[in-house]
């Protein structure tokens, strides 16, 4: 389980977070959606030890300060925006830094690469350089990278944890739909997921938990059949939004053309 | 698109055999440039002759023991760690500030080495005598060392801005210290004596023909020091390839890695400046060629520039012996007719990480 209470951070002066709660469990996918700039990604930022914040962040009970990046590195991996590379490296190298300091240690150290690339339908693309991947391919091959660092799920019956900033914003359809099952199965098998989404229909389709965010405040969380309500998701995105229904199985989707 | 025509011939994308084995070539270029390295040079003395006579109880030359004991193994000492301490250096700052262009040379490292180079020269008769004494024949490396790393972190802090270096800002910003160091080493140039003159104009040429046993014991442990430390950077380097954060999150303590990858710097290219002044372009034109034949992995990469870096200036101390002889031409002038058009040819291959 991580914990996060009363997060506030103050980058450049300026307050961007004023103060969240927010409690995500292993097993569970847990989404953070809201309009542009309301901090969703600074949320992450903070939870992940990357931003300066006030509050505190916990995982399993323990401060995150506490852990050292090495002990860190073990227990969750973090897939940012974008994450442009430095030098030619092959996406094999690429995955494989996923493994950093830890080669000895993981018994199929020389397969997880490529069953990762597999898993994001990446298999074949060993060999290419990364540079020449399209954003959508580069994207994916970083998500192998996640992948193979925290490649088991539980380890010594400790959850480990996915934090995913935006992991389908350039991918198609058919690669948002593996990426996000790919995601919910991780949970499934008893791992922690934390993504920061923009597609709120996708959000209702793979979410356990959703936590919606406007300008750096909490406005809502809980399920998403809860959460994605007319007039939570209207005060939220400010513009009218109508939350509908489809027959079949019940979950909840969001078309903008059904607004009034 | 940069054209990056190795890829077809690695399926596996796994090109670490492929630096196992260049490494295992390099070594033995290595060995092998350092015996001819003992062979070439204006008195013909055949270390293999001499060695021979040694171990069959023959009498060796005095004048045969001195050009090659004095002279010639001291000058091939230098001339290995020189290299590999500059290549090594190039390569760990070019990790650090994730571009190809950074070379000590280039962005005024070498000017800040060479600045407090001259300073303790022409300055250290100023020090309390007891204070002298003790640094004795450390003093001008470890000025080096300290102009070194002042200049590496005061580069570091201007071009780099939460874990992104704009290599605009880095190239400018380089000339800017270069220019600066450049006027400070002019100044003390100016008020320097006869005999401090003597010194300064010899060791600025760039050259390791001075290379002795004394300058070596001042110089060497400093540059050992930071080609032992380099290997332990590796996994840091290739981490921070991804960026600061996310070698953070890869288990890399990112602050203590800089810091360390910043005194290495400082300290290898401090030692080589202030053993063998100015030598550019090793930093530059030998990680570049290891990266496009083995990848750019720094735990391949760092070892094999240390002896690609060795036996290339090796290589080019016996070319500046060699072309003008008896006399011998500047070995900086050597390696900068080869690696100029090397850095050009970079330029203008990989224009676009130039924009990055």
């Amino acid at each position: 389980m991580i914990t996060a209470t009363d997060i506030r951070v103050v980058l450049n002066r300026r307050p961007i977070l004023h103060g969240i709660d927010l409690t995500a469990e292993a097993g569970q996918m847990t989404c953070i959606v809201g309009p542009n700039g309301s901090g969703k990604t600074t949320l992450m930022r903070a939870m992940t030890g990357e931003v300066d914040y006030s509050g505190a962040v916990s995982l399993d009970g323990a401060e995150l300060k506490s852990f050292s990046p090495a002990h860190l590195a073990e227990r969750r991996a973090v897939l940012p925006q974008a994450t442009p590379m430095a030098f030619p490296f092959t996406v094999f190298e690429v995955v494989r830094l996923g493994l950093t300091g830890r080669e000895a240690l993981v018994p199929n150290a020389a397969q997880l690469p490529h069953l990762a690339l597999a898993a994001v339908g990446l298999q074949g693309y060993e060999g290419r350089f990364f540079q020449q991947l399209s954003g959508g391919e580069q994207q994916r091959a970083h998500l192998a990278r996640v992948l193979v660092q925290v490649w088991h799920p539980v380890q010594d019956q400790r959850a480990r944890w996915l934090f995913l900033d935006e992991p389908v914003s350039s991918l198609d359809i058919g690669h948002q739909l593996q990426i996000m099952r790919l995601a919910r199965d991780f949970a499934r098998r008893g791992g922690g997921v934390i993504a920061v989404m923009h597609d709120l229909n996708l959000t209702a389709m793979f979410a356990d938990k959703v936590c919606l965010l406007a300008e750096g405040r909490k406005l809502a969380d809980g399920p998403p059949a809860r959460v994605f309500a007319d007039d939570i998701l209207s005060t939220a995105y400010g513009c009218a939004l109508r939350v509908s229904t489809p027959p079949p199985d019940g979950g909840v989707f969001i078309l903008p053309q059904a607004a009034a | 698109m940069v054209a990056m025509p190795l890829a077809e011939h690695m399926p596996s994308g796994d090109r670490s055999q492929r630096a196992r084995w260049l490494i295992a070539l390099l070594v033995l270029l290595t060995v092998a440039t350092c015996l001819v390295s003992l062979r070439v040079g204006a008195a013909g003395v055949s270390p293999l002759a001499v060695l021979g006579d040694w171990l069959a109880g023959r009498d060796v030359g005095l004048r045969d023991r001195v050009i090659l004991l004095d002279i010639r193994l001291p000058r091939m000492l230098t001339g290995v760690l020189v290299g590999a301490s500059l290549a090594v250096s190039g390569a760990v700052m070019q990790g650090l500030f994730r571009n190809p262009l950074a070379d000590p040379g280039i962005v005024g490292v070498s000017a800040g080495a060479g600045l407090g180079a001259v300073t303790a020269i022409v300055l250290g008769g100023l020090l309390p005598p007891a204070l002298a004494v003790w640094a004795g024949m450390h003093l001008v490396p470890f000025a080096a060392f300290l102009g070194g790393l002042g200049s590496t972190l005061l580069l570091y802090r201007v071009s780099t801005r939460s874990g992104r270096t704009s290599v605009a800002t880095m190239l400018l910003a380089g000339i800017a210290l270069a220019a600066l160091a450049g006027a400070a080493t002019g100044m003390l140039v100016y008020v320097a004596d006869d005999a401090q003159l003597r010194d300064l104009t010899f060791w600025g040429m760039g050259s390791i023909a001075g290379a002795s046993w004394i300058k070596l014991a001042a110089a060497a442990p400093v540059m050992l020091a930071g080609l032992v430390a380099a290997p332990f950077l590796a996994r840091a380097l290739n981490a921070m390839a991804l960026g600061e954060s996310a070698a953070l999150h890869l288990g890399i303590r990112v602050q203590m890695m800089k810091a360390l990858a910043i005194v290495t710097v400082a300290a290898s290219v401090g030692a080589a400046v202030a053993i063998s002044g100015g030598i550019g372009f090793v930093g530059i034109v030998v990680p570049h060629l290891l990266r496009l034949a083995m990848g750019p992995d720094h735990r391949f990469l760092l070892p094999a520039a240390a002896l690609l870096g060795g036996s290339l200036l090796l290589g080019a101390d016996m070319v500046a012996r060699v072309v003008v002889a008896p006399a011998e031409l500047p070995i900086g002038i050597v390696t900068a007719i080869v690696g100029g058009p090397i850095f050009l040819w970079i330029l203008l291959r990989k224009r676009g990480l130039v924009d990055l």
